[in-house]
């Protein structure tokens, strides 16, 4: 059985609903009234788990119409999400360092990168935060 | 209105402020040009550096750099058949033919005379309508907000492309993703996960950057995709033939006031108000066979009611606290960084702010008439820069907004969460567009529904007992019902995401 972008959006806010629903079960709901903090987090999760099980269920029964399969270019993903964590990381270290990486990191993400690009790009790139938050914004951030 | 124009006037003019907006139409404008960079994008990467500004100053840029991003994307449009945001989506269809017939330099100048036009009644009609609208809204109460709340999250739903119920599934999670942190009522804890980054709740910029500027980059950068954009079609004269121009005047007027009627309902903004004033052209037209040849009336209708849309979505944004898009949810963020709440008061209780924004728009316009239609081929050349050298800087850029915020490495790593999320959500069909505004208008949901429910003893039926509440909800009801019908479900045109 194919799974298709629907079936798939409707397990996940089936995940997501069910996730918030099981949190927001202790949280006190109060009345209408006087709501609670639980009050309002429990419609929502009851509707997010509503409406993915209904475009899931959708999705089942409208399979013999042409669906289009989900497609995730894993290597962005994965190479992007990377740079931009392990800027989280380096940043403690400076702004020089961690602009570097991330140059560096996204320059491996681009499918069509040139060698002689590279350093080029880290140049501007410390340039562009140097004058932009150091000098324009004033910003406390080591270098 | 008068005594505010002139207030506004003299806000506007200070050098400062007429300084900000310079920088904002032409980064604007410099933005939407580039391939692969939306308004949406731009604003959400820009907020950041917009803090240290006092609130007019930083609405005043942010206003500029949204029209600007408009105008470089409809040049986009014409010149390589690319829409640089989805509100000049139908530019392409008979702009780029137009190009191809040698009559880009026509199309631009109509376009850029068709968007002053509109951006100059949809001024005047932001002076006159706002403070009207705003009195009005002073009649509402928690009940009417709360409705008009949900409202314009069913109209931004059952707009943007894809389902009905994935609209609403983004809604629905953009309010939950709004519940964590401290509930203002209790104090208690929700959704935090016993993380104390998490107990202020997650800042809107945060899951900005990342469900746009970082989600868009992954999407950019599949490896299929051909680096160089289409052939850049040659600009030639600039000057519209007077058949062109007389040809364009009354599309332009008509253009103006669907954008003005689509821009100030909530949750219907300048790309519906582009693809209706389009169908309206080709109903007009004596001859609607030439639609999608190059028809002049099929660029300068488009253009004017987007532009129109655009000025006036900002009544209900700046009057009633309830953004009517994506871009308008974003400002509204920039807005109570400052710690100001839009709402019917803001008119009176900072009419600087109001008026000074309202007359930079028209200055706005102004400015980008004259940058723009000489400068074109200057312009041109942005189209040339390839993604390989522009993404890296975005995300230098976004990474740092970021980080910036509170100089918490956490932020980041949640923006890189929401990367991935905005990601895997496109790629699945949804769209971000009802996300982030109900992010935005969620913790106003809960305030005035709880504050409703007070007031009535928790009975249900203050919904339904005050006219106004009562018409925002049957409104609501209508459209969900509509779209649940199969004849409409099928007509309904395809819109990209509300920008």
């Amino acid at each position: 059985m194919p799974i298709t972008k629907d079936g798939i959006g409707g397990i996940l806010f089936i995940a997501i609903g069910l996730t918030a629903l099981m949190i927001a079960r202790h949280y006190p709901t109060g009345s209408a009234l006087s709501m609670g903090p639980g009050f309002v987090p429990m419609i929502v999760s009851s509707l997010l788990l509503g409406l993915g099980v209904l475009l899931f269920c959708r999705s089942i029964l409208q399979r013999n119409e042409t669906q289009e399969r989900v497609t995730i270019a894993w290597r962005p993903l994965l190479l992007v999400t990377g740079a931009i964590v392990g800027f989280a990381l380096l940043i403690q270290f400076g702004l020089v360092v961690a602009v570097t990486y991330l140059v560096i990191a996204a320059w491996i993400a681009d499918p069509n990168r040139s060698s002689r690009a590279l350093p080029i790009l880290i140049v501007v790139g410390i340039g562009m935060t140097v004058l932009i938050f150091k000098i324009g914004l004033q910003l406390p951030i080591s270098l | 209105m008068l005594d505010g124009l002139i207030l506004g006037f003299q806000v506007a003019l200070s050098l400062d402020n007429l300084l900000y907006c310079m920088i904002g139409v032409t980064l604007g404008t410099f933005i939407g040009m580039l391939p692969g960079v939306g308004p949406l994008v731009t604003i959400a990467m820009l907020l950041p550096m917009t803090y240290g500004l006092t609130p007019v100053a930083s609405m005043i840029m942010l206003a500029g750099i949204y029209y600007g991003a408009s105008y470089g994307g409809s040049s986009t449009a014409i010149l390589v058949n690319l829409p640089g945001e989805s509100s000049s989506v139908v530019t392409c269809i008979d702009g780029y033919q137009m190009a191809r017939k040698g009559r880009a330099g026509a199309a631009l100048a109509i376009a850029a005379i068709g968007s002053f036009v509109a951006g100059c009644i949809g001024t005047f009609g932001i002076a006159l309508f706002a403070p009207m609208l705003g009195r009005a809204a002073l009649a509402f109460g928690p009940a009417e907000y709360a409705s008009l709340i949900v409202m314009a999250l069913v109209a931004t739903s059952v707009l943007v492309q894809g389902a009905l119920v994935k609209g609403l599934l983004m809604a629905l999670l953009g309010i939950l993703i709004g519940l964590v942190g401290m509930d203002v009522n209790s104090g208690a804890m929700r959704f935090t996960f016993g993380l104390p980054s998490l107990m202020e709740g997650i800042d809107f910029v945060v899951v900005a950057v990342g469900t746009f500027a970082f989600a868009e980059i992954i999407r950019e950068l599949r490896p299929s995709k051909d680096e160089a954009p289409g052939q850049v079609a040659p600009v030639g004269s600039l000057m519209p033939t007077a058949e062109e121009l007389r040809q364009s005047v009354k599309p332009i007027l008509r253009g103006t006031s669907v954008g003005m009627i689509c821009g100030i309902l909530p949750g219907i903004g300048a790309t519906v108000s582009s693809f209706a004033s389009y169908i309206l052209e080709k109903r007009c037209a004596k001859d609607p066979s030439r639609f999608g040849q190059g028809a002049i009336e099929g660029v300068a209708g488009p253009e004017s009611a987007n532009n129109a849309a655009s000025q006036t979505t900002f009544i209900p944004t700046l009057t009633l606290g309830v953004p009517g898009s994506a871009t308008m949810a974003l400002m509204l963020g920039a807005l109570m960084i400052h710690g100001i709440t839009p709402g019917p008061n803001i008119i009176t209780e900072r009419p600087s702010l109001f008026w000074g924004l309202v007359a930079s728009m028209w200055v706005g316009n102004l400015m980008l008439v004259i940058l723009n239609l000489p400068l074109i081929r200057l312009w041109i050349v942005l189209l040339k820069v390839p993604y390989s050298w522009l993404f890296p800087m975005i995300l230098i850029l976004s990474c740092l907004g970021i980080y910036t915020l509170s100089n918490e490495p956490m932020d980041v790593l949640l923006g890189a969460g929401f990367g991935i999320f905005g990601y895997v959500v496109l790629q699945l069909g949804f769209s971000l567009a009802p996300f982030i505004l109900g992010l935005v208008l969620g913790p106003m949901l809960e305030e005035n529904l709880r504050r409703a429910l007070l007031i009535s003893h928790g009975d249900p039926r203050i919904f339904i007992e005050s006219p106004i509440s009562a018409g925002f909800l049957l409104a609501s009801a209508v459209m969900l019902a509509l779209l649940v019908l199969p004849a409409v479900r099928r007509s309904k045109p395809h819109l990209e995401q509300e920008a």
